[in-house]
């Protein structure tokens, strides 16, 4: 009885997350596309850390050297955090090329996580406005412009901007952009609603008052996400504009994207058992007793959940299969392939109305999400439609299995301390 | 907030949506298995009147026009255990009770055929193995294994051998009854003609015992 009460539970959060995301969506209509303006500008500082990405920098450079702003308000601080290649050697040539027309510092910090990296950069800062960039993502021209006259209102603590993958060939590469136009949109209505927790490295702007005061950290793998919150808790807002565009490199392949996510969601783990005080605090209406809490449960039951069935049917079907062979023996191949698929796969899933129904509705709903976050940014669908299936069947599965793997890593962590 | 009542309201609806359509699939799926439940039973009348009336007769042509009626009963039979042994008690919200009313029903028709079978074999002198194949849904992997060897037999032997596949668990005396007079007390257990074999068998152990009751049959050379 507890299993099926349990799977109904947890659909129920999934619908309404997508209808709560739905709502939020249709109410932050008004703002996506919005254009503030501002008679000043202030001195922006952008740093740039890096740790052997020879392969990026100078085309990231390059970019922040395009950036439609007053090049005498501007100043770009590249940290070479512990880099063995020609990274630091790069930057200067850089910093040689544009001497006279933009202001550049190279700094060499040893290996001691981004955090500190980046708290050295602001100690080199002179801009009133600091910006991180990481040296794998390039920025469009218009960034800036788009995103400082935010800081106009004092309670604007830092501004994100709109992300998307760097356009590679690939079916991986396909399905990520798939994943990116949803989540750079997400983040926007999140922004609207004062829920928004990352300051991402793709040129995301940070009062430097604000940032003096609280510096980064390196005690989780996402100090990015420990930065808003951060700044959050010090009573500041965080805005997102989504016409700065940043275009970031993405994992080309299975094992880096796994590396990648199992940082990012353990960094999510890390991060809100960290900040749990905004868990249901009043303080924060929408991010505590909504956001976090919500896609913390989906992401923890949803990932173990599914793994868990997907490994015990795997391994059910097996253990018969090998029983079968003790019994059945001659009986050929194909008999046994034959009654094996018999009874694992669809039996198993459809063999109950519910269950087909349960299974269709988590489709629908997470599909409506995808289409909604699509069609609400007048993007095409057209090129993307034979991706969608691949997306949501094996694509989501995957990235569940992820979410299993970084609770589990960070389950193990907690055991070492002990 | 506003937000959040919208949002649960309209999953609300979904969900009474959900349990809607739901409730109609298990009510079709339950009309289907009546449906053929009660072509079953008028099919195992029409042997039982056919056997009256050719007892009666004292004829032995009678056995070509039972073996034809017996044959259709099995195919019904067959697919109504198929679509009986996919049903998962938890899953079924609205209809379980109905549902087992007609396992227990089919229950009762298979052991009816069971019997009419023994006796047109003895009327026809037809050498058939008939098989009692007792399972467990619950807990019993080897159940589901035997189940296969079985399935892969009769592919074999056809016609000449008979499964009927009981479920103890189901509510019904003559389960009882049978299990007592064959003196089966584990699953699986399987009764071949007459004759009890306990725990999970080999298929060519399962083989041999079978031709051994069908002397001459082309598949045991």
């Amino acid at each position: 009885m507890f299993y099926p009460l349990f799977m109904f539970f947890v659909l129920f959060v999934g619908v309404y997350m997508v209808a709560w995301f739905l709502l939020a969506a249709l109410s932050g209509m008004g703002k996506l596309h919005e254009k503030i303006v501002w008679n000043r500008q202030p001195t922006v500082s952008i740093l740039v850390p890096a740790r052997n990405e020879e392969k990026h920098v100078t085309k990231s450079l390059g970019s922040l050297a395009g950036l439609d702003y007053p090049k005498d308000k501007l100043e770009l601080i590249v940290i070479d955090n512990g880099s063995t290649d020609r990274t630091l050697a790069l930057a200067k040539e850089f910093k040689k090329r544009f001497l006279g027309r933009l202001k550049v510092k190279t700094l060499t910090v040893p290996a001691a996580g981004k955090g500190n990296a980046l708290n050295e950069g602001i100690r080199h800062a002179s801009g009133e406005i600091i910006g991180v960039l990481d040296a794998d993502t390039f920025v469009t021209t218009d960034c800036l412009e788009r995103m400082v006259p935010y800081f106009k209102d004092a309670s604007v603590g830092a501004v994100t901007n709109y992300v998307k993958p760097i356009r590679a060939k690939g079916v991986l590469a396909s399905l990520q952009s798939i994943e990116y136009v949803f989540s750079s949109f997400s983040k926007k209505i999140l922004s609207t609603l004062d829920s928004l927790y990352i300051v991402p490295g793709t040129l995301s702007l940070v009062r430097k008052r604000v940032l003096k005061k609280i510096g980064f950290s390196s005690d989780t793998l996402t100090e990015d996400m420990d930065m808003a919150l951060c700044i959050l808790k010090s009573g500041y807002r965080i805005e997102n504009n989504m016409d700065a565009v940043a275009y970031t490199s993405v994992p080309a392949d299975f094992a880096g994207l796994l590396k990648q996510r199992v940082r990012w969601y353990r960094g999510f783990i890390e991060n809100v058992a960290k900040h749990s005080d905004v868990l249901f605090n009043r303080k924060y209406p929408h991010l505590g007793s909504f956001v976090l809490p919500f896609s913390s449960f989906l992401a923890i039951f949803v990932g173990v959940a599914l793994t868990f069935v997907l490994l015990s049917n795997i391994l059910d079907a097996t253990l018969l299969a090998v029983r079968r062979s003790f019994y059945i023996p001659f009986a050929g191949t194909l008999d046994l392939v034959a009654i094996s698929l018999r009874t694992f796969s669809l039996a198993k899933l459809f063999v109950s109305p519910y269950s087909a129904i349960t299974y269709v509705l988590i489709l629908l709903s997470s599909l409506l999400a995808v289409v909604a976050a699509f069609r609400l940014q007048r993007i095409r669908l057209r090129s993307n439609l034979l991706m969608l299936p691949l997306y949501f069947f094996v694509y989501y599965t995957m990235i569940m299995i992820f979410w299993a793997v970084s609770i589990a890593a960070e389950l193990v962590k907690l055991r070492k301390r002990w | 907030m506003n937000i959040y009542v919208k949002a649960f309201l309209i999953t609300v609806l979904v969900f009474i949506f959900g349990l809607f359509v739901g409730l109609n699939i298990e009510r079709f799926m339950l009309s289907n298995l009546e449906k053929r439940s009660s072509s079953v039973e008028s099919s195992i009348r029409d042997i039982e009147l056919e056997l009256l009336y050719f007892q009666g007769l004292g004829e032995k042509d009678s056995c070509t026009f039972l073996k034809e009626v017996v044959r259709k009963t099995n195919n019904m039979l067959d697919v109504m255990a198929d679509q009986l042994g996919s049903y998962n008690e938890n899953d079924i919200l609205f209809t379980s009770g109905q549902i087992a009313d007609v396992k227990a029903t089919y229950t009762s028709l298979l052991i009816k055929d069971w019997i009419l079978q023994d006796r047109i074999k003895k009327e026809c002198n037809s050498t058939v193995v008939s098989v009692l194949f007792f399972y467990s849904t619950k807990d019993c992997d080897d159940c589901v294994v035997q189940g296969d060897v079985l399935t892969l037999l009769k592919d074999m032997f056809k016609d000449r051998l008979m499964v009927f596949p009981l479920d103890v668990d189901v509510d019904s005396d003559m389960i009882g009854i049978l299990m007592s007079k064959f003196g089966v007390k584990s699953t699986p257990s399987l009764v071949v003609n007459g004759r009890l074999y306990s725990g999970i068998m080999q298929k060519d152990r399962l083989k041999s015992i079978i031709c051994s009751e069908l002397p001459g049959a082309p598949e045991c050379a």
